[in-house]
C-alpha cells in the first residue's frame, strides 16, 4: 500500500471530523448471521411463551 | 400536439379524455413517457429496464384500435411501469438482485396480460429492494440498482421494496405502476413519495407470473396520482386465475357512487399514532389531515389493536417461507451475491425456522384475523398515519429500534403478554394502531395510502384499512380526502 501523500493527509486535516462522522455509518454486527439467527430464536420464543386456545387452526386452508 | 410538463402529472382519467379528445396520439403520449423515464428513471435509480419498441408496438396497436373507435376503458392508450418482480415474456426480469440480473421468462404476469389487454402500455420494469427485502435489510442500497432516491429530495429513501414504483410516478415518469406488498412494500414508498398507494385484499389480484416471497403474504396492487386511479387500475387487473393457488376468485368492480353515505361509515383511530407515536414534524400534518376526515361527518371512534405478537408472527412467516421459496439461491451460494449483507444472513437463518415455529406462527395468524373480526364488527374503516416519519436519508440503516427515525413498519409492534386462560381474547394495549401495516397484512386486509401533507418538505400520508373485498370504502374515503385537498396533486421539481 502507497503511503499517504502530503496532499491526502492534508485532505483528512482540512475535514472536520463531525463530518467524517456522518459518513461513516454505524457498525453492523460482526456477526450477521449470528444475529439474524438470535432474531428467529427470539421470535421464536416470544411465540412459545405466546399461548393459544387448543382449538385454533393454523392459517392455511388446503384446497383438493 | 405537444406534450406539456402537466401531462406528466395528469391522472389516468385525465390522459384518457385527452387521448379520446385528439390531444395527442397514444403514440405520441407513449414516447413521451418512454423519454422522461430513460431520462429521469436513473436519476432516482427507478429504471431497472426500458421496453421502447414493445411499448411503441403497443401503442401503436392501441392507437388503430382508437381510431376505428374500438374503445376498452379508461387504461386504454395510458402508460404503466411495472415493478420489477413481474415476469414480462422475453424481458429480462432481475427481482432486484444480482443472482437474477440475467433472468428471462417465457411469459407475462397476469396482471401485465390483464393491463396489456386493456389496452395499457408498459414502458418499463420499475427498480425495486433486493427478492423484495425478505430477508430484512438494513440499507436502502439493497437493490442491483442502487438505493431508491426520493424525488422530493434525493438525499432521502423512496422506500420499499416498490422503491422505483413510488419514485417514477411522484416524478411523473409513467402515470401509475404495479407494486407488490407483503408487509409495506406498497404503503411506504407510497407515503415517502407522495403518491396514492393501494394494497388489495390477499387474493384479489393474481400472483401469477409476480416473483413469491411470501406464499401467503404477497399482493400485488397500484401505486397511482390519485384513489380514483387505483380504482380504475383495481379493476383491470382484479379477478379469479387458476395460474394463482390463492387467488380469492373474485372480481372487482369500481363503483364508490354505491358506497354507503359518510356520515355512516364508522372510522376507528387512536389519538396517540398521531400525537406521540408519529414524529413531532409530522403531526402538525396530521392534525390538519384529520381536521378534514372530521369534516366529512363520520363517526370517529377511539381502537386500538389487541396485544399479539405481530412482529414475531410477521417475522417467522415471512422468514420461513422467502427462505424456502430461495433455497436453491441458498443452497448454491449465489446468496452471497446479494448487495446487503443483513439480507443474506437473514435468508440464510430461515432456513433453520422449524415447523413447529412456523406453525405456532400461522395459529397465531388465526387469532390477528380474529382479532380484526372483532374490532371490524362495530368499526368500518380504521385510519393512521402510514407511516410515523417522513422518508429516512439514504446513509440511515434502516433497522434502528422502533420509536427512532428509521424504524421499519414491522418492527413497531406493542409488547408481548401472554394471555391467560380465562381472558382468550387479546387486549387492547396503549399501542394504539402502530402495529396496523403487519397486523393487516398477516390478516390479509386491503388498505388505502394517501399522501395528507409536508413535513421538512416531504410527504406524510394517511392508511384506511378495512374488511376483505371492501375496497370501495376505503377508496370512497381516499378520494373524498382528495377532493377536499390537494397533496395529490402536489409534485416534486424534477
Amino acid at each position: 500500500m502507497k503511503d499517504p501523500t502530503r496532499r491526502d493527509l492534508a485532505f483528512t486535516l482540512v475535514l472536520p471530523a463531525s463530518l467524517l462522522a456522518q459518513e461513516t455509518p454505524p457498525a453492523a454486527p460482526a456477526d450477521e448471521l449470528g444475529a439474524a439467527r438470535q432474531q428467529i430464536q427470539r421470535n421464536a420464543e416470544q411465540l412459545r411463551a405466546f399461548q393459544v386456545p387448543v382449538a385454533t387452526e393454523p392459517s392455511i386452508v388446503f384446497k383438493p | 400536439m405537444a406534450i406539456v410538463n402537466d401531462v406528466f402529472f395528469a391522472t389516468i382519467t385525465e390522459l384518457n379524455k385527452a387521448l379520446r379528445a385528439k390531444e395527442f396520439s397514444a403514440t405520441e403520449l407513449t414516447r413521451a413517457y418512454l423519454d422522461r423515464l430513460e431520462k429521469s428513471g436513473p436519476r432516482y435509480n427507478a429504471l431497472a429496464l426500458i421496453l421502447r419498441e414493445q411499448a411503441i408496438r403497443q401503442a401503436r396497436a392501441v392507437e388503430d384500435d382508437m381510431k376505428r373507435e374500438r374503445f376498452r376503458g379508461p387504461l386504454q392508450g395510458v402508460p404503466y411501469g411495472a415493478k420489477d418482480l413481474l415476469s414480462v415474456q422475453g424481458q429480462i426480469t432481475t427481482w432486484g438482485a444480482k443472482p437474477y440480473a440475467a433472468q428471462v421468462f417465457d411469459y407475462d404476469a397476469t396482471v401485465v396480460h390483464k393491463l396489456a389487454r386493456a389496452g395499457s402500455i408498459l414502458t418499463g420494469k420499475l427498480s425495486m429492494v433486493e427478492l423484495a427485502g425478505g430477508g430484512g435489510y438494513r440499507y436502502p442500497s439493497a437493490s442491483l440498482f442502487g438505493p431508491g432516491l426520493n424525488p422530493w429530495d434525493i438525499s432521502r429513501w423512496s422506500g420499499g421494496s416498490s422503491s422505483g414504483s413510488g419514485s417514477a410516478v411522484a416524478a411523473g415518469l409513467v402515470p401509475f405502476a404495479i407494486g407488490s406488498e407483503t408487509s409495506g412494500s406498497i404503503l411506504t414508498p407510497a407515503a415517502y413519495c407522495g403518491v396514492t398507494g393501494l394494497r388489495p385484499t390477499y387474493g384479489l389480484v393474481s400472483r401469477y407470473g409476480a416473483m413469491a416471497l411470501s406464499w401467503t403474504m404477497d399482493k400485488i396492487g397500484p401505486m397511482c396520482r390519485s384513489a380514483e386511479d387505483c380504482g380504475l387500475v383495481l379493476q383491470v387487473i382484479a379477478g379469479k386465475d387458476d395460474n394463482d393457488p390463492a387467488s380469492a376468485g373474485k372480481s372487482f368492480y369500481y363503483a364508490p357512487q354505491f358506497t354507503r353515505e359518510l356520515k355512516t361509515i364508522r372510522v376507528g383511530w387512536n389519538p396517540r399514532d398521531f400525537e406521540e407515536f408519529a414524529d413531532p414534524a409530522t403531526r402538525p400534518a396530521f392534525r390538519e389531515a384529520l381536521q378534514v376526515i372530521r369534516s366529512f361527518g363520520v363517526e370517529m371512534q377511539e381502537v386500538s389493536l389487541g396485544s399479539l405478537p405481530y412482529g414475531a408472527v410477521t417475522g417467522t412467516v415471512i422468514s420461513a417461507e422467502g427462505s424456502a421459496a430461495f433455497e436453491g439461491l441458498i443452497e448454491s451460494g449465489r446468496v452471497d451475491e446479494l448487495a446487503d449483507k443483513k439480507q443474506i444472513a437473514g435468508l440464510r437463518a430461515g432456513l433453520d425456522i422449524g415447523a413447529r415455529d412456523y406453525l405456532k406462527a400461522m395459529r397465531v395468524r388465526r387469532l390477528v384475523q380474529q382479532e380484526f373480526r372483532r374490532i371490524l364488527t362495530n368499526i368500518d374503516v380504521l385510519l393512521a398515519p402510514s407511516r410515523y416519519n417522513v422518508a429516512s436519508r439514504i446513509s440511515e440503516p434502516l433497522d434502528r429500534p422502533a420509536g427512532t427515525a428509521a424504524a421499519k413498519p414491522s418492527e413497531a409492534t406493542p409488547p408481548p403478554t401472554t394471555p391467560s386462560a380465562s381472558e382468550p381474547r387479546p387486549q387492547p394495549t396503549a399501542a394504539g394502531l402502530r402495529s396496523l401495516i403487519p397486523a393487516g397484512n398477516l390478516a390479509g386486509l386491503p388498505a388505502l395510502s394517501v399522501p395528507c401533507g409536508l413535513a421538512e418538505g416531504l410527504p406524510v400520508a394517511l392508511q384506511f384499512v378495512s374488511r376483505p373485498f371492501t375496497e370501495n370504502l376505503i377508496l370512497t374515503l381516499g378520494g373524498e380526502f382528495q377532493k377536499r385537498t390537494d397533496w395529490h396533486r402536489r409534485r416534486p421539481k424534477v
